[in-house]
């Protein structure tokens, strides 16, 4: 189900990317950058926390009523044009979507961002059948261009850096070679425009599908979102079954916290409420919108423990303060989701046996509970699924010993105690055996404890 | 807040957004606005469907009928909001949206009195069955995708200009 | 006034030297102290790496210790988290441990936080000297929301210049077992640390957890630093 997910090497992909200087370079500049503006942006905001838990009340009510705004959500989408498909997972999205490009004899479809649309492996299975899809937002078209998945879920290619970018302008497009952003950034319009007047068909995801009027709404900035969502003949829209939101004056709420916390924006350039297809009397809107609605496990997810993830909004804030994500960057997590929604999301939607060293990839600092503008309560999520982690096995042989011996030796002090002393004695050979960079950071400990000294 | 606050707001929040705002008295000053504002020598669009439209159009020199073609596109817009300093544009009328989209600037006129003054205010005035594609458009289109340093103008218009009509 | 001392696994074993000076400072306010013979630890690094039980067995070991209504107090910032926010949650399923661990966790105090609040020991001097740093531990700012009482403290150390850390609140790279689990990450971070403390151009950094200190103390010794690591009611009882 999980398309090529490589979280099993966790550590592996870690370690390497630690020891990649412009990676850890250019994930500096962005948690650097994102601090700064997030913060400038929210001090125009007078009373974010009422704010934040009035998001979150907002989510928790749609995760509480799903179906039935789902339901109302298709019966509008429906009356105002649009065909809904409801998706179980990841396969029958792909093939739904293949299937409606190919009975229309769609040779070139072009693309806007979706997060969902990686989560499903769609470009790959498209590409597969033929069909040439161009990912159109700058920042995928950089990694498709690359060969590479997004490493962040707002900033895909963050990871890189003007050079590496105006090299691969230079190498695959052909244009004279430019580290100018500005000038790089032109070159995508050019190449773009075309793709977006010629295409059969666009395929987007959306933020969020409003209930009342059966809408999708979609934040965006660089104009491309417009483009592959009202231009081409036919739009596909895939988004998955959280993304409700119950009413139009929900959105205020949503609109001053998601690009704040994204990206530091107060507003993005262009907010789009698509509603069904086009109607008589119009001159835009695509002549078919086809909406597809994506489970893949997240109806499994709202029954367990975990089920606020879904609250999730998919700003990124939490990302961009993770001291782990800052260091690794998206790629070393191995799938779609990085940081600590994703360690977190992925761990639910593909299963502990394919995510388990995830679990481990935070020091809980919190930094990220602060600023999630939903109050997912990403630390306690991960401690259950680190329960988990430990009831279903999945725990290294020597941790588990060791863990066992903890637990007898914190109820038995003369146990706790002979342990220290043991310790000590044969610190030289812990020290070896541990390494410079687990025992080895450790001072060597004392031939008097406090216990034996205090009054 | 009160009317003059509004608008006060809105060009405010526009200018914020990289959006050129200025504010005029009346149909004539607007027309020797987009007058200054658009070179005689680009190919203009201007559907010339309200009042406001048909006053710019006497003033644009190069017209043509297409979006697809033009450099400019002039069009009265269906409202701002002054919290975020954006204009509206909706399907409605017959309009293309498109229009505010594809031209490399687009010069939206906007009556004072269509201003919202909150985010709220505006979403709370949608009723019924909605349009099939409402725009709700700050600044002109921007990316930060290389090392997050702001680049202004991508797939969309590289220029926004709003003349608020009061 | 009489306090229960919780000394911590980290202290016993590694820094005993800040017990000495914990207990040391609270004499010298007139506080009783009282030390509960065969304590161990508080539980977390099992709670964390999610061995519950584990967890569990620390905590009712802790609960059968520390009884009674005094004031508990300890010198770190995770430990007083670990009891205050989670022993609770350990034990809500069990109604009579649950009472006794809403009453811990009512009652436990990390020492900075009671030397200002309670003592108001910010309020005298302390003989300091040369310049200081400050690095915020995670879960003393964020879980137990103590951030002005240990800049209170320091600026009581007269003849001590502070000096800020950027970043003074991003994670050391501790974070219990992930520096066992994850090391290279662990040490990078830790390393990143070091380099916001050097570029202080402070002789000495101080904190208020003892695990914190010890991974910035191997981070600078590592990049050849001889910047001091202090605990600061060390500095503290050297000022008195």
């Amino acid at each position: 189900m999980s398309e090529h997910q490589t979280s099993l090497n966790f550590r592996e992909n870690a370690a390497a990317a630690v020891q990649n200087d412009s990676l850890r370079a250019a994930m500096r500049n962005a948690a650097d950058t994102f601090g700064t503006r997030r913060t400038a942006a929210f001090s125009a905001i007078p009373d974010l926390e009422a704010l934040r838990d009035k998001a979150s009340e907002i989510r928790l009510k749609v995760l509480d009523n799903l179906p039935a705004y789902l339901e109302e959500f298709s019966s509008n989408a429906t009356r105002a044009g649009a065909t809904v498909h409801r998706a179980g997972d990841a396969a029958a999205a792909r093939e739904m979507i293949l299937a409606l490009l190919k009975e229309r004899g769609v040779r070139m479809a072009a693309k806007g961002k979706s997060m969902i649309s990686e989560e499903i492996g769609l470009n790959a299975h498209l590409q597969a059948a033929g069909i040439e899809v161009v990912e159109t937002d700058l920042g995928e078209y950089i990694i498709q261009l690359e060969g590479e998945t997004p490493s962040h879920i707002i900033v895909p290619a963050i990871h890189k850096n003007r050079q590496q970018v105006g090299k691969l302008f230079a190498e695959r497009l052909g244009v004279p070679y430019s580290e100018d952003p500005q000038v790089l950034t032109k070159i995508a319009r050019k190449v773009m425009r075309e793709k977006f007047l010629t295409a059969d068909a666009g395929i987007s995801g959306a933020n969020f599908a409003i209930a009342q009027s059966g809408s999708l709404v979609l934040f965006t900035n660089e104009g491309n979102g417009r483009m592959v969502t009202s231009v081409p003949p036919l739009h596909i829209a895939i988004i998955s079954v959280e993304k409700i939101l119950p009413r139009l004056a929900d959105l205020p709420t949503f609109i001053r916290l998601l690009p704040r916390s994204a990206t530091g924006q107060a507003i993005t350039s262009y907010l789009s409420l698509i509603t069904g297809t086009r109607k008589e009397g119009e001159a835009t809107g695509a002549r078919e919108l086809h909406l597809v609605i994506l489970d893949n496990g997240r109806t499994e997810i709202l029954a367990g423990e975990c089920r606020e993830m879904l609250k999730c909004i998919r700003c990124g804030a939490c990302m961009n303060v993770c001291p782990v994500y800052r260091t690794v960057g998206g790629h070393a997590y191995g799938w779609t989701y990085p940081g600590p929604m994703g360690m977190v999301l992925t761990t639910l939607l593909t299963g502990m046996k394919q995510s388990y060293p995830l679990v481990d990839a935070s020091t809980l600092c919190g930094a990220c509970v602060e600023v999630c503008p939903v109050r997912i309560p990403l630390v306690p999520l991960i401690l259950k699924l680190r329960e988990q982690k430990v009831r279903e096995g999945l725990s290294d042989t020597k941790e588990r010993l060791g863990m066992r011996f903890f637990g007898a030796a914190v109820k038995t002090p003369e146990l706790f105690y002979w342990g220290e002393r043991v310790s000590r004695l044969f610190w030289p050979l812990i020290r070896t055996l541990g390494g410079k960079d687990v025992a080895g950071r450790l001072p060597e400990p004392t031939g008097r404890p406090f216990h034996r000294r205090v009054p | 807040m009160n009317r003059e606050e509004t608008i006060a707001l809105f060009l405010e929040k526009a200018a914020l957004a990289a959006a050129g705002a200025r504010r005029v008295a009346g149909a004539a000053e607007m027309a020797a606005a987009v007058s200054e504002l658009v070179a005689a020598d680009l190919a203009v669009y201007c559907p010339a469907l309200s009042e406001l439209e048909r006053a710019a159009a006497a003033v644009l020199v190069r017209r043509v009928s297409g979006y697809r073609d033009a450099e400019v596109s002039v069009e009265e817009v269906l409202a701002g909001i002054a919290e975020t300093g954006s204009i509206v544009c909706a399907s409605v009328e017959g309009r293309a949206v498109q229009a505010s989209l594809l031209p490399s600037y687009h010069l939206a006129l906007l009556l004072a009195e269509k201003i919202y003054p909150t985010l709220d205010d505006f979403f709370q005035s949608l009723r019924g069955a909605l349009p099939t594609n409402i725009a709700v458009i700050t600044g002109p289109s921007r990316t930060a995708d290389i090392e997050l340093t702001l680049a202004i103008g991508v797939h969309g218009p590289e220029r926004l200009d709003v003349i608020v009509i009061s | 006034m009489r306090v229960q001392l919780f000394g911590t696994c980290m202290v016993d074993s590694f820094y005993p030297e800040v017990g000495d000076a914990t207990v040391r400072l609270l004499k010298h306010f007139g506080v009783e102290v009282v030390y509960p013979r065969g304590q161990t630890c508080c539980g977390q690094p099992a709670y964390n790496a999610g061995y519950r039980a584990e967890a569990r067995g620390a905590a009712e070991h802790f609960l059968s210790l520390f009884t009674g209504s005094d004031p508990i107090v300890t010198p770190s910032g995770s430990c007083a988290a670990m009891v205050k926010h989670h022993y609770p949650e350990l034990f809500r399923d069990d109604l009579h441990l649950l009472e006794k661990a809403k009453g811990v966790a009512s009652r436990i105090y990390e020492m900075s936080e009671f030397l200002v609040r309670k003592l108001r020991a910010h309020e005298i001097s302390y003989t300091g000297s040369g310049t200081l740093t400050y690095h915020s531990s995670c879960h003393l700012t964020r879980t137990l929301g103590v951030r002005e009482e240990p800049l209170q403290l320091i600026a009581a150390l007269r003849g001590t210049t502070f000096i800020p850390m950027p970043d003074a609140l991003r994670c050391c790279g501790f974070g219990g077992m992930f520096m066992a689990k994850l090391p290279e990450i662990s040490c990078a971070l830790a390393d990143e640390k070091a380099q916001s403390i050097i570029a202080t151009g402070a002789d000495t950094v101080t904190g208020c957890d003892s695990a914190c200190l010890m991974t910035v103390a191997d981070a600078l010794q590592r990049r050849g630093s001889t910047i001091r690591v202090a605990h600061l009611v060390q500095l503290l009882a050297e000022g008195l």
